[in-house]
């Protein structure tokens, strides 16, 4: 077969130059005619370095010299140069590109003597390649966020929580610091929705969220645990200061008239606390079943209160505000 | 797996350390500065044993740069720089100030850079060399470089491990002025390490037949 080789690197989708020692451009294939807009003869025989002023700060110069001394290859990455020669996007409607993104590679090319005579640049259009993962990398984060995400308050939601709380229990663990967990159960819901409706309910529990994330500190943690459920994470918090931020917030719900169209509704909550700062291990489900336990009790007890875990109470029982135990409004 | 007489070892490691030899002048005028390679040892490990290797090698500090490179030709294969603690900084910045190798990037950028071209470098010019010397020719992919404070526990999910038995050529470079003492590793596995004995072997009979 009788093949014509300069036609297949005329054919080819990669940009060629050829450069001599003096970084001189002997050859220039169509493709980079038709990328660049500069024929052969506008450029044959120019300095490189002159025709594109920008390689200078690529380390082109450095590079080349490398490749005619050593003999290695060498490489220009889009992801840290975008691309090696400044030439215009292919297609315009998708890209925020100002140029084309390209990975380049330099090799030597040797005369009869071994020696290192021509330098070959390869020039590959890597803009599509870069959107696409641009695209799944924005799509990857929104999922991430989502996933984290309890659609109708905006707060972290359960998985959120638990992967969260996990990491507190460790690390207060690690540096022996008190840590405080509620969970904060809208009283008599089924009420509301019923009364009022469900948009009513959602609505109720969007404004709740808000109102928590309002009050708390910058560096505690709300997650929307259940369907009326929150639960807050208190950091380098005692039992008797994570106490007093649960109870404020447990009075600001009950002092607070909730408004949906033109309504108001009136709620209250009952919380249950629980610590780290009892005996055994603390461990993930023991901290939320002991709030859970809480709970159960401040409702029982008549709701619109919060209650202690029994773990704690039996933990710091002497020195114990007596309204921590069974706190009635 | 494939023995390794010891003949074909010593030669394989003389050769290299002829190749690394030739390659130090280019490194040293190219850079301003002299680059010590030395190839102590050659040997046929399981890939298992490459982890070890490398913790090993790393002289027990936790954390230390990867920059990773593939080759293909003759022999195809992998070879890793490796820079313990401290050594990747002080080299970008001797690249950056006394060898003018100062692209106009942001400061994390150009230290990424700086890691990619000294790999290739080194990496190039050693095996460039080793195989001029056995009459072939390879080529290079992209280098890759694992840079944040890679930790050992972490390579061995980096690492890829092929199932055969690997050649590994550990190599020690030192830098005169610096004290920055590094670590490359040379894998070869398997079907390669065929093709890159009967290099060698070649490269043997040329001799008897010259002498």
């Amino acid at each position: 077969m009788d093949l014509d080789f300069a036609q297949i690197i005329q054919s080819l989708n990669l940009g060629i130059v050829i450069l001599d020692r003096d970084l001189r451009i002997v050859f220039w294939n169509r493709w980079m005619e038709e990328h660049s807009r500069m024929s052969r003869s506008d450029v044959l025989g120019r300095g490189i370095m002159e025709l594109f002023p920008e390689l200078k700060g690529k380390g082109f110069h450095w590079k080349s010299r490398s490749v005619f001394k050593l003999g290695n290859y060498a490489f220009f990455s889009q992801q840290l140069h975008g691309n090696l020669i400044p030439l215009p996007l292919s297609r315009y409607l998708t890209s925020d590109f100002e140029h084309m993104q390209q990975n380049a590679a330099m090799c030597p090319l040797r005369n009869e003597r071994s020696e290192v005579q021509y330098l070959c640049v390869t020039i590959e259009d890597a803009t599509d390649a870069v959107l696409y993962r641009e695209k799944l990398e924005r799509a990857k984060q929104e999922l991430e966020t989502m996933s984290l995400t309890d659609p109708l308050t905006g707060l972290p939601n359960r998985r959120h929580l638990m992967e969260t709380l996990e990491r507190e229990i460790s690390r207060h663990d690690r540096y022996e610091r008190a840590l405080c967990v509620a969970i904060l159960d809208i009283d008599h819901f089924k009420a509301v929705n019923d009364t009022h409706g469900h948009l009513c309910g959602d609505h109720v529990l969007s404004l709740l969220g808000q109102a928590f994330r309002d009050q708390l500190r910058t560096y505690d943690f709300v997650a929307r645990y259940g369907g009326e459920e929150f639960c807050v994470i208190l950091a380098n918090t005692a039992l008797d200061e994570g106490f007093r931020i649960v109870e404020r917030l447990r009075e600001s719900v009950a002092s607070t008239s909730f408004l949906f169209e033109g309504k108001t509704v009136g709620l209250t909550v009952s919380a249950g606390l629980a610590s780290n700062e009892v005996q055994g291990k603390v461990t993930l489900d023991s901290f939320l079943s002991r709030a859970d336990e809480a709970l159960y009790r401040a409702k029982s007890n008549g709701r619109n209160r919060t209650a202690v875990s029994r773990d704690d109470r039996t933990a710091c029982a002497p020195q114990a505000d007596p309204a921590m135990l069974s706190h009635r409004p | 797996m494939i023995d390794l007489t010891e003949d074909r070892r010593d030669t394989l490691a003389e050769l290299l350390n002829i190749g690394f030899g030739r390659s130090m002048a280019s490194l040293a005028e190219l850079m301003g500065m002299y680059i010590q390679l030395s190839v102590p040892s050659v040997r046929i490990v399981h890939p298992r044993q490459i982890l070890e290797a490398l913790s090993g090698s790393a002289a027990g500090r936790e954390e230390v740069t990867l920059i990773e490179q593939t080759f293909r030709g003759a022999f195809n294969g992998e070879a890793v720089l490796a820079l313990p603690g401290e050594a990747s900084h002080t080299l970008a910045r001797l690249l950056a100030a006394d060898c003018g190798f100062n692209p106009d990037m942001e400061p994390d950028k150009l230290h990424l850079e700086a890691m990619l071209e000294l790999g290739n470098m080194v990496i190039g010019a050693c095996l460039g060399k080793f195989a001029e010397i056995l009459e072939s020719t390879i080529s290079f992919n992209p280098p890759q470089v694992f840079l944040d404070s890679v930790r050992l526990d972490r390579l061995r999910q980096m690492v890829p491990l092929p199932d055969q038995g690997t050649l590994l050529v550990l190599t020690h470079f030192r830098l005169e002025r610096e004290e920055v003492t590094g670590y490359m590793f040379i894998f070869i596995g398997g079907d390669a390490l065929e093709s890159l004995f009967r290099a060698v072997d070649r490269f043997l009979d040329d001799l008897a037949e010259t002498g």
